[in-house]
Order: C-alpha cells, then sequence, then structure tokens
C-alpha cells in the first residue's frame, strides 16, 4: 500500500513543475525581444509509476520536469545560413555596383558625366573649325578637352579609391571572421562544461547560432556537430559534443580551437591599375591561401573580392617560351593582348606557370618582324597591318605606306627577379602563363582597364592626326594628349612612336619606329617597354602608349600654356584658318571605329550595358534573396519565436495548475485533518 | 503556421518600409519629373536618353552657334561685296562720263579726284572683316587682301598667267610739246633762232600695238630697283581651267641671254637728258621652242623706250604696215619689231610686235611672267590671293631669320603635275573654303575668296583711266597757258604772234590725241568695269544663294530641335499627372499601412484574463 502522504509528494511535483514552467514562461517573456533568443520550454514527463502493492497496480507519482529545452529547428537554421551566404554577397554587391554606377552615371548638366562632356568637347572643335586661327575657340576647345582628361582622371582616382576601401573592408571583414571564430571556440568549451553536467546550455547554443548566422553572411560555412560517446562504452552519451564550422571546404573552428586567417598584403600588382597595398587571405597557421572566388563560394567576402580584383578575363595569358642561355628572362608568346591599347599587366608583377608565381621587375614587348631593306640597308622593323588585317609594307626611305597601320605584338619577355633553374624552364615550355589573375567578373580593374584602353585608342587616333600637322607658328605638332611621367613629372609624348605621315622630323631621320640614341641618331625597333635595358638589342622604346592611362592622362603642357600649338592644318602657309585636321579630329566623335567596335561617343553606352547589367542583376537577386530569406527567418520564427498570446495562455494554464497543486496539498491537509484528528480519536 | 507576435509586427514594419520605398521613389519622381534616376532602372531610358542628349548638344551647336554665325559671317560679304558693287558702279558712270567729250576743265579735275579715291577705296573694301577675321582672305584671316598702307619694304616673287585672248590694242604716243616759259624759248621756233627746234620733233605722233598688263607695275616703289622681269612662259590652255607648259624664256637663272645697254637722250628743247639702261633678251634656242619671238626688250619707262625706238629702223613690211619714219628711215613712233616683246617695267606692260601678237592670240596661248616685285601702295591687293607667289621679304624688310633660316614663305594658287608627255600642268588650286557645319553632314562655305568676286586688273585699268586724264588734263593745261601767253602784252610784238600760234597748233593737236585717247580708253575700259560689275553681281548672287540654303537649313534646324526635345522629355520626363497619380497611391497605401500597423498589439490575450 503506497503512503497515506504520497499525495502530497505528487502534488508537491506538481507545483515544482509548474514553478519551473511559470519561470520558464517568465523568461519567454523577458526575452521576448531578444535577438536570437528560442523560445524555451519545459519538458515534462509523467514521473515513473510505483509499485504499490494494490490491487490497482502501481501508481503514477506525479510529474517531472526533465529538461528545458529551446524550440529550434535545425533544418531552418541550415537553410537559412544557406541564404544568408547567398544574402550577403548580392547585397554587397549591390552597394558597391551602385557606387561605380554612380560613378560613371550622366545626368546632363547638373551632373555632367561622360556623353555630356564628350559632346561639348566636339561642340567646341566645332567652334575650332568655323574660325582654327581665333584664340578664344582654341582656348575653348583645350579647357574643354582638359575637362574631358579631368573626367577621365577622376574617375580613375575614384575608381582607385573605391578599390582602396574595399580592401579596406576586406581587412575588417576577415578581422570579424576572426573574431567569430573565436568567439565559437570559446562558446563550445562553455557548452561542453554545461551540457557534460547535464542539461541543455540553451542560452549558449542561441548565442552561437547567432554568430553563425553573422558568419554566413560572410562566407558560405557548413557546420556538424556530434555527440561524443563513452569511447569503451559506445552506447553513453558523455553529455559532450564537438562542433565544427568550416568555409570553403576547409575548417574553421574545430571545437575548442579555430583556425585564424590573415590579411597578406601583395607584393606585387595583378592589373595595372590597381592601387598599392591590396591583402591577399591566407590560412594563418599553414600561410596557404584562402581561395575566396571559387564557384561554390558566396557571402559578402566574395562580393568583395570580385569587386576589388574583377578584370573579366582581361589580363594577359599566353604560351610559355624560354631560351636556355637566360634563365632570367623568360618570354610569353601567342598573347592574348596583342595591341598596346588593349595592355593591362602591371609594369612589375607575377606571372604563374604550372602554379607557380615568378616575379617580375620589368618586361617589354615585341612586335611581330621582318626585315626590310630601308636606304639600301636591311633591317628589322614592326609588319604593320590595315583594318583589314592586310601587311603594309615601308618605302625604300622606311616609311610606311598607305599612310600607315597598326603593329602587333607577338612576343612579351619578362624580366625575373629570381631565375628559373635550367630543368625547369625544359618542363615549362609550351605551358600556359598568366599575369596576375583572371576573375571573370566585372570589378574595378575591370573598369580601370576599359577607361585605359579608351583613353589610349582615342588618344592615339587624336595624336595622330594631331601630328601631321603645324603650329599657327609653323613648327611640326607634337601630341596634343600625352601621359604623366610619375616618375619624375615629365610628360611622355610619344615622340618615337610617331606615324610617319609628313615628311621628316627635325633631326631629319627616316624610320617610323625607333628611338633616338646619344647622338640623336635614329635606331630602328620594334621593342617597347617599362624598362630602359641599356643592353638590349635593337633598344627598348620607353616613349609608349601603355604609359597612357586614364589615371595619369594629361594634356601636351606646351599646348596648355600656348594654345597656338593646337595644330589645325597640315600647312598653315595656306592661311591660319586652314583646317583640313580639325574635318579629321571631328570624325573621331562616332565617325572612326574607336572603342569595342564603335565609335568613341559609344563609350559610355558601353560601360553603361556593363555596369547595368551587373547592377540590374545584383539589385534584382539582393532584393530575391532578401525575400527568401525573410520567408525562412518566419518560419524560423514561426517555430521559435516568443508568441504573448501564447505565454498568456501558458500562465493562466500554469497558473491553474500550480493553483490547482496547492489546491490538492489543502484537500489532503483536511484529509489528514479528518483522519488524524477525528477518526482515531 | 504558427504566427507570433513579432512575425506580425515584421510583418507590418516590412509592409511600411516597402511603402516608403516607393513613396521615396515616386517622389523622386515628383521632383526630378524624370522616368529614372540611376542607368540600372531601366537601362534602355538611361541609353536613348545618352543618344538624345548627345543628338541635341549637336543641334544646338549647329542652330545656335554655327548658322548664326556663318549668316553673320554672309552678312559681312554681302554688305562688303554691295560696297564694291557701289565703287564699281560709281567707276562705271566715271566712264560714262570720260567717253563723252564734252568736258571742262572741272570735270577732268573731278574725274581725276574721284578715280583716285575710288581706287584706293576699292579694294580696301577687300579688308572687311567679321569679328576681327577678314572675310575675302581664304584661310588668312589674320591678313589683310589689300596693303592698308604704302609698304616699301614687301618683296614677292610672283608668277602671273596672262591670257593673250585679252590683248587689247593699245595707243602709244611720241613727242610732246615742251612748254616755253619766256620769250627766248618762244623762239624757238624762229628758224632763225640758234636753238631752233623742228616742230616735227615736238608734235604728237600714235602707233598701235597690242599688249598685255601685268597686275602689278614694276616701277621701284622700293627704291632699290629690285622690280623685274625674269621669265616668260608659254602655255597652252585646256578646256578643264588648267594650262600645260610648253616652254620658257627664263633670263632670270640665266638660260636666256641677256644683256644690259646704256641709252642716254635729251629732249628736243635740250632741257631734260636722261641716262638709263634697259635689257635685251635673245630666247636660248634649244629651251624656247615656240617660235615667233626673237627678242625681248626690257624698258624701265616709257620715255626709254621712245628714245631707243628713235634709234631703230623698222623694216620695209613694218613701214608699209604703217610705223612712220623719217629721211634715216629711223622710226618716228614707239617701236616695237615684228618678232619682239617690249617689257615696260614702269605701267608693267607688256607690248607685243605685230607677228608675236598674232602668233599668240591665233595659238591662244597662255603667256605666264616670273616677276620680282618689291614694294606696294596703298589699296594694291596682296599677290598671294590671285597668283602662285613667294614672299621673300617681310614687311620689315627682313628675309631671313636669326638663326639664318630661310623666312620665304611659298603661297599656291596652282597645283603641278607632269602629264605623260613629261610636260608640267598648272592646275588652280580648289579655293580655300571655310566650311561650317550647319547640320549633320551638311557643311557651307561661308566664305567667297577675292579672286572669286574681284578682278585684279580694276586697280590697273583705273590707273590707266588716271593716267589718261592727267594727260589730258596736262595737254588743256598747255594749251591754255599758250592762249594766254597770246595775250600777254610782251608777245604782241611780231615774231611772237606768229610764234605763238604755232606752239598753239602743237599744243592743240597734243590735246586733240589726249582728249581722244581719253574717250576711247573710257569706252573701251566702260566694257571691261561692265565685266567686273558683273563677276560682283555674280558673287552677290551667289552669296544670296547660300543665305536662302542656310535659312531652310535653319528652319529645318529648328524644327530638330524641337523634335528631339520633344523626344527626350518623352524619353525622361514623367507624365506631371502620372506621377501625381501614382504618388498619391503610394502615400495611401503608406498610410493605410501605417493605420494598420497602429491596431496591432492594442489588444493581447492578457486584457481578457
Amino acid at each position: 500500500m503506497s503512503s497515506t502522504f504520497f499525495g502530497l509528494t505528487i502534488a508537491g511535483s506538481g507545483l515544482n513543475a509548474f514553478q519551473a514552467s511559470i519561470n520558464t514562461t517568465a523568461n519567454n517573456i523577458a526575452n521576448e525581444e531578444t535577438e536570437g533568443y528560442a523560445r524555451q520550454k519545459v519538458v515534462k514527463e509523467a514521473a515513473g509509476a510505483l509499485r504499490v502493492w494494490q490491487k490497482f497496480g502501481s501508481t503514477s507519482t506525479g510529474v517531472v520536469a526533465s529538461s528545458i529545452e529551446s524550440v529550434r529547428d535545425k533544418y531552418y537554421d541550415d537553410k537559412y545560413w544557406i541564404n544568408q551566404g547567398d544574402y550577403g554577397y548580392y547585397d554587397k554587391k549591390q552597394y558597391y555596383m551602385q557606387q561605380i554606377e554612380d560613378y560613371f552615371n550622366d545626368k546632363g548638366g547638373t551632373a555632367p558625366g561622360f556623353s555630356t562632356i564628350f559632346a561639348d568637347m566636339f561642340n567646341s572643335l566645332e567652334g575650332v573649325q568655323t574660325a582654327a586661327g581665333d584664340l578664344s575657340h582654341r582656348t575653348e576647345f583645350v579647357s574643354e578637352a582638359q575637362k574631358m582628361v579631368d573626367y577621365f582622371n577622376n574617375t580613375a582616382v575614384r575608381l582607385e579609391n573605391l578599390q582602396s576601401s574595399i580592401n579596406d573592408e576586406v581587412k575588417t571583414t576577415i578581422d570579424q571572421v576572426n573574431a567569430i571564430a573565436q568567439k565559437i571556440a570559446l562558446i563550445n568549451k562553455q557548452i561542453n562544461v554545461i551540457e557534460m553536467q547535464g542539461g541543455i546550455a540553451n542560452d549558449l547554443r542561441d548565442s552561437r547560432a547567432l554568430l553563425i548566422d553573422d558568419l554566413s553572411k560572410i562566407v558560405r560555412i557548413e557546420t556538424d556537430e556530434q555527440k561524443v560517446r563513452n569511447t569503451n562504452n559506445p552506447d553513453i552519451y558523455t553529455g559532450a559534443t564537438t562542433f565544427t564550422v568550416k568555409i570553403n571546404g576547409q575548417t574553421l573552428v574545430e571545437t575548442f580551437e579555430y583556425n585564424p586567417l590573415e590579411c597578406r598584403t601583395r607584393e606585387d600588382k595583378y592589373n595595372q591599375s590597381d592601387v598599392e597595398g591590396l591583402y591577399d587571405v591566407v590560412w594563418k597557421k599553414s600561410g596557404m591561401k584562402f581561395n575566396v572566388i571559387s564557384k561554390n563560394q558566396s557571402g559578402s567576402l566574395k562580393a568583395l573580392f570580385e569587386m576589388r580584383d574583377g578584370n573579366d578575363y582581361g589580363n594577359l595569358r599566353g604560351t610559355f617560351f624560354a631560351t636556355e642561355s637566360d634563365t632570367t628572362t623568360v618570354s610569353l608568346i601567342n598573347p592574348s593582348i596583342s595591341k598596346v591599347e588593349y595592355m593591362s599587366l602591371p609594369e612589375k608583377g607575377v606571372i604563374t606557370v604550372n602554379n607557380t608565381q615568378y616575379h617580375y621587375d620589368s618586361f617589354s614587348a615585341e612586335y611581330r618582324t621582318k626585315e626590310y631593306s630601308v636606304n639600301g640597308e636591311i633591317v628589322k622593323l614592326p609588319i604593320l597591318y590595315d583594318e583589314a588585317g592586310n601587311e603594309i609594307g615601308y618605302d625604300d626611305e622606311g616609311h610606311p605606306l598607305e599612310g600607315g597601320g597598326t603593329p602587333i605584338i607577338d612576343k612579351y619577355n619578362f624580366h625575373l627577379t629570381t631565375g628559373i633553374v635550367g630543368a625547369k624552364l625544359t618542363q615549362y615550355d609550351g605551358m600556359t602563363v598568366t599575369v596576375g589573375t583572371s576573375i571573370s567578373t566585372k570589378g574595378v580593374p575591370f573598369y580601370q582597364n576599359q577607361l585605359n584602353q579608351f583613353v589610349r585608342a582615342f588618344a592615339k587616333a587624336f595624336n595622330d592626326i594631331h601630328e601631321q600637322g603645324e603650329d599657327i607658328n609653323g613648327k611640326q605638332a607634337e601630341a596634343f594628349f600625352v601621359a604623366g611621367n610619375s616618375m619624375d613629372g615629365t610628360q611622355w609624348k610619344f615622340e618615337n612612336q610617331r606615324t610617319y605621315l609628313n615628311g621628316e622630323y627635325d633631326d631629319g631621320t627616316t624610320q617610323s619606329y625607333g628611338v633616338t640614341d646619344e647622338n640623336g641618331n635614329h635606331i630602328p625597333s620594334y621593342k617597347i617597354g617599362v624598362l630602359n635595358d641599356p643592353d638590349s638589342n635593337p633598344p627598348i622604346m620607353l616613349d609608349n602608349y601603355y604609359q597612357l592611362t586614364a589615371k595619369g592622362m594629361g594634356i601636351n603642357s606646351n599646348i596648355k600654356r600656348d594654345v597656338n600649338m593646337f595644330a589645325t592644318t597640315a600647312k598653315i602657309a595656306n592661311g591660319i584658318d586652314n583646317n583640313e585636321l580639325v574635318r579629321g579630329l571631328l570624325s573621331l566623335e562616332s565617325d572612326t571605329v574607336l572603342f569595342r567596335g564603335g565609335g568613341a561617343d559609344k563609350f559610355l553606352q558601353c560601360i553603361y550595358a556593363d555596369v547595368t547589367v551587373d547592377a540590374q542583376e545584383a539589385d534584382v537577386f539582393s532584393g530575391n534573396y532578401e525575400n527568401i530569406l525573410k520567408q525562412i527567418d518566419k518560419q524560423r520564427q514561426s517555430v521559435m519565436g516568443v508568441d504573448e498570446d501564447d505565454e498568456a495562455m501558458d500562465l493562466v494554464k500554469f497558473q491553474n495548475a500550480y493553483n490547482l497543486s496547492s489546491k490538492i496539498i489543502s484537500v489532503l491537509a483536511e484529509m489528514y485533518d479528518q483522519l488524524i484528528l477525528r477518526t482515531g480519536v | 503556421m504558427r504566427i507570433t507576435n513579432n512575425m506580425i509586427s515584421d510583418n507590418a514594419s516590412m509592409n511600411i518600409n516597402g511603402n516608403k520605398i516607393r513613396v521615396d521613389a515616386d517622389n523622386t519622381r515628383m521632383t526630378t519629373q524624370k522616368k529614372i534616376d540611376r542607368p540600372s532602372e531601366d537601362p534602355v531610358i538611361a541609353v536613348r536618353s545618352l543618344r538624345l542628349q548627345t543628338s541635341l548638344a549637336k543641334i544646338n551647336q549647329y542652330y545656335e552657334k554655327n548658322i548664326p554665325d556663318a549668316n553673320s559671317w554672309l552678312d559681312v560679304t554681302e554688305t562688303a561685296l554691295l560696297n564694291i558693287k557701289d565703287i564699281m558702279t560709281d567707276v562705271r558712270t566715271l566712264c560714262v562720263k570720260g567717253s563723252t567729250d564734252t568736258l571742262t576743265e572741272d570735270d577732268r579735275k573731278t574725274i581725276y579726284d574721284q578715280l583716285q579715291a575710288l581706287q584706293k577705296q576699292c579694294f580696301a573694301e577687300g579688308n572687311a572683316s567679321y569679328a576681327e577675321r577678314t572675310v575675302f582672305t581664304g584661310f588668312r584671316t589674320d591678313k589683310n587682301l589689300a596693303f592698308m598702307d604704302e609698304d616699301k619694304n614687301t618683296r614677292y616673287n610672283i608668277q602671273e598667267p596672262l591670257v593673250a585672248t585679252d590683248m587689247v590694242k593699245s595707243r602709244f604716243y611720241t613727242n610732246k610739246v615742251d612748254l616755253p616759259s619766256n620769250a627766248t624759248e618762244v623762239d624757238r621756233l624762229n628758224p632763225n633762232d640758234p636753238n631752233y627746234v623742228d616742230p616735227e620733233k615736238m608734235t604728237i605722233d600714235e602707233s598701235d600695238y597690242y599688249k598685255l598688263r601685268l597686275s602689278y607695275n614694276l616701277e621701284n616703289v622700293s627704291g632699290t630697283g629690285e622690280d623685274t622681269l625674269t621669265a616668260i612662259h608659254f602655255r597652252n590652255p585646256k578646256s578643264d581651267g588648267s594650262t600645260v607648259e610648253n616652254c620658257k624664256i627664263d633670263w632670270g637663272n640665266g638660260s636666256a641671254t641677256s644683256t644690259s645697254q646704256i641709252i642716254s637722250y635729251t629732249s628736243p628743247t635740250g632741257l631734260d637728258s636722261t641716262v638709263s639702261t634697259y635689257q635685251t633678251i635673245t630666247p636660248d634656242p634649244v629651251e624656247y621652242t615656240e617660235g615667233a619671238v626673237n627678242t625681248i626688250y626690257q624698258f624701265e619707262n616709257e620715255s626709254d623706250w621712245a628714245a631707243w625706238s628713235k634709234m631703230q629702223a623698222p623694216t620695209q613690211d613694218e613701214i608699209d604696215a604703217g610705223i612712220k619714219v623719217d629721211e634715216n628711215g629711223l622710226s618716228k613712233v614707239k617701236y616695237v619689231p615684228s618678232d619682239a616683246i617690249v617689257v615696260i617695267k614702269e605701267t608693267g606692260e607688256l607690248v607685243f610686235g605685230e607677228n608675236v601678237a598674232t602668233y599668240l592670240m591665233n595659238n591662244k596661248k597662255v603667256i605666264a611672267a616670273d616677276y620680282t616685285k618689291a614694294g606696294f601702295h596703298e589699296g594694291e591687293l596682296r599677290p598671294e590671293y590671285y597668283f602662285d607667289s613667294t614672299l621673300t621679304k617681310n614687311e620689315k624688310g627682313v628675309d631671313k631669320d636669326v638663326n639664318g633660316k630661310d623666312l620665304a614663305i611659298k603661297y599656291d594658287r596652282y597645283t603641278q603635275s607632269v602629264n605623260d608627255a613629261g610636260k608640267t600642268v598648272y592646275t588652280p588650286m580648289i579655293s580655300y573654303s571655310i566650311d561650317y557645319t550647319i547640320s549633320q553632314n551638311q557643311t557651307l562655305g561661308v566664305n567667297l575668296e577675292a579672286n572669286q568676286c574681284f578682278d585684279h586688273n580694276i586697280y590697273q585699268d583705273m590707273d590707266d583711266m588716271i593716267n589718261s586724264v592727267s594727260l589730258a588734263m596736262a595737254a588743256h593745261d598747255k594749251y591754255d597757258k599758250i592762249k594766254a601767253m597770246m595775250g600777254e602784252e610782251q608777245y604782241q610784238a611780231p615774231p611772237y604772234p606768229e610764234l605763238l600760234e604755232g606752239w598753239l597748233k602743237l599744243a592743240e593737236k597734243e590735246m586733240d590725241y589726249f582728249d581722244d585717247n581719253m574717250s576711247k580708253l573710257y569706252s573701251e575700259t566702260l566694257g571691261k568695269v561692265d565685266r567686273y560689275l558683273g563677276k560682283v553681281t555674280l558673287s552677290i548672287t551667289d552669296l544670296g544663294c547660300r543665305m536662302d540654303q542656310l535659312k531652310l537649313t535653319e528652319k529645318r534646324m529648328s524644327d530638330q530641335q524641337e523634335a528631339v526635345e520633344e523626344l527626350k522629355s518623352e524619353n525622361d520626363n514623367m507624365d506631371l499627372s502620372e506621377i501625381i497619380m501614382n504618388y498619391t497611391s503610394s502615400y495611401t497605401a503608406y498610410q493605410s499601412s501605417l493605420v494598420a500597423a497602429g491596431k496591432l498589439g492594442e489588444q493581447t490575450l492578457l486584457n481578457y484574463i
């Protein structure tokens, strides 16, 4: 027979359990607005029955509040984290695409962009056509041209600033990842400490999930939690768990340990117009590179890298070619870039062959050549091609025929900082060489390249016409658009590259491609480069259009000082209003194919096409992923969220239950009163 | 699905935010009235807007700058041409007046004064400028068309083509009356006087030859004596306006033989005596293949020629043809041998002997004369606008810069090429047209060049007219003075009345010749002036056509401007009523979402327990 007072114990268990329930409800209500808080509930079980040796068998012994559990669904958490990554990626991308879009946006009079400035420049050139000798028209044109130059300078600098601020953000983002990883490792430890003593560390788990929410926005993550079982007896659960967080397939957190990432400054630029000091991300312990931009990655970090480094495969690639006699100079043939205007490689940089990186400190490019007879001598000169790709020859004095053409680069030479050993040279021969990195997306380097390509093509076309002319004083005209020489503040005027159309130079030389030696003699050359290698034969022309970038573009300082040095005609003796060259220059506005198969005035249209495709994509997808995120969050909230009405109902329920348990005690008390005081006496 | 309060309020705030985004977008549209704020909102609109903006900027440049500018330029040109037409008309009036022979002393004086004024003014109009740019000078808008002041330093080498068929027969006079000033001089007509002068020697006589005239007199304005003719080219004209050079007589570089001779002479009265030189040029038979010309004589002035003529004996054929000779068989009049050309530097005249003239005219030759001319009068045209020329000394008289570099500037009006036969072909250059772009792919040459509107010869023609009127005036003056002497007391005693009668007869003859010459010349010139006037009028008509074309284009541009503006506005701008409607609906949605959210959470279960 069961104890007479057994009822008291049962009622007591009810009081206990409902006390806990009320407390949990209180906790739920208190944390209603706490971020990441999952509602908790008291798991109540009927306590084990007791054999009481009665006819009715056993008797139940009340209730046991076995645990307090968070109500969460791991499935929704995973979905949420995956989606967080995509959302983070597009959200970041949208933010930066908007900035790039803003830089290029042309709002006409209020905020003039390329199209407005370009049209203004050509309108003022129309003015020059009507009165070529008029100082005020010339001045107006030069100042409008300066505005265009300023536009390119400013846009390039803004893009640079953008690149460097993205780079800063990379650093803070990596710091954030490390901080989160560190916290997760710490929390794992605390959870284990608590849970090994029994029970569930709900609040810590909530904090950990919240941290992972944040981390998943930065990089795509995978998490894995395993229960630790007693090795001797696998059926016994020790209460401990292991918790792994992987990013990009590599372990970031391994229960109590974490694997920090590190930002390491690049030694060399990958693209010509990159800013100094860009970071690569490596694992601090192993020094291995952390590949952010892989196909199955997402998150804001990927977006940052794509925006910072994206060059749309605009870097130089080709086939390795070496001569065994020289291990420090290696060459690249079959180049992907064969025109000076398109050259995007930095002055110093890295080449990658067979997954090994080599640094080069200078390079030169060689035009495809052929031997021609000039003034009775056989000299190697660049082969010129017309637009249809037909070869244009030279006359007996080395002047290009038919008004000249474009030479084609078919070889690059790199001077390496450390040589390659002979065996490797043979091994590498014929392998693919990459300069910098190829990244499929259109980020800052892509837009910098577009600007550079445009200004080079435009400046070259403009200069080629302008240099045929004479200024107002009858002197041979110089280049109009020049490149700033950042080393000594002078200007590159491309004098060695003048296409020969208009008789001889002042020095009476007759070669169109060449350099001048210390005695002022012209030497034919087909090599252009960035380093003056005194041993090179033929000498390397430094003064070439590679030096011209959107950032460094300028107007010839002589012309700026004296606008009369702007040439409008090849024969000033016919009168100062002679303007046949202006007509040629005017045709550069839209009639000449200059940029991406269209006229110069279509530049912004092309850029708009690129920017808007990416910006629209980022815009639409960030919107979509945000919606999906909200949906998932809703579902997640639907499970784990605290609801006032629920809690109020619980409150009523638990209060009633508690009250009833109390009532039972008082009823039992009356019963004992009856039994003890009245019945026996 | 379980819904919590937070989900409801999150949803509500999300909805409110969504509505706010719409209100914000509509509000931006309402304030800017533009359909889009950034290109990615609608790339099609953005790109189209760029294109329309560029077209509009172009049209504005044409419509608001180039066309008005072209218009003003044409206006200035027209005004100048009308002024020149007025001057020509005045010259024409003077021609008419001068060709009638009933002129008084005052008439002649007026004609003389007016001609001098008109001659200076004529080409000064050619210096007309628009915004400090000379309109008739092609691309050389910073230079004047005509010399503004007398310029003694500037020196040119000029090659001037002359057309043989332009030759006119001109009258050349020999002998003149030296007006006596006292009784002794009057007595010279007295056969008993020791200083007797044969009246024959003072009787004016005339001979006629074909002549062409250079556009400039080689009259030594500079005083350096550099003016000279150096070569004569013989060319055949072709129907396309070009000429093919056949051969030349070039003594400037020594390929023809040239000798200088001294000529000295005194006037019949012995009062004037001069020593001068002239050149005799014999063509090199290898280089010169044309025939007809066997000698060229170059004289400083007509007096030298006259003095030389008197020492020449014309052939019998020439005498038969009308050259008067004296008893010694020497020419009494100015003489050009049939196979010779006489060059008079002072007047820039090329006088052709009978055979030469006939040959050149029959074969319709073009004769190009190379000459050096230093120093120019006020109002004379600069040669570079008409002829191939080289400026060899500038207005400061400098021909080399400080570094010793030659400053010579070569000006081309003809392009040279070599034909299949190895002969040089001279083709007039396309004019130096200042083209204004007045609409897409349409240009308008706004300038007329001087050689298109006025003839260089007018200056020399006026020179001739001035000369002839001044000769007539001088002759009348002599006559009047002798007449006056006849009334003087000292000449009343014989033999003076008789002698003076003799003088008067001589003077009268001279007067008659010069009057005749003047009226003939003026009526000849009348024809020329009509031609010049025709050329000016044609230019004015041409200009009128251009102005009409410009007006049409202006109208078209104005229409296009409107059309493109409308297209642009249609593309870029929102319809205001549409914006307001959108805005109102977004705003209403926003307001109602606020109201709805406000109702949330007012009551929970707690309120009921």
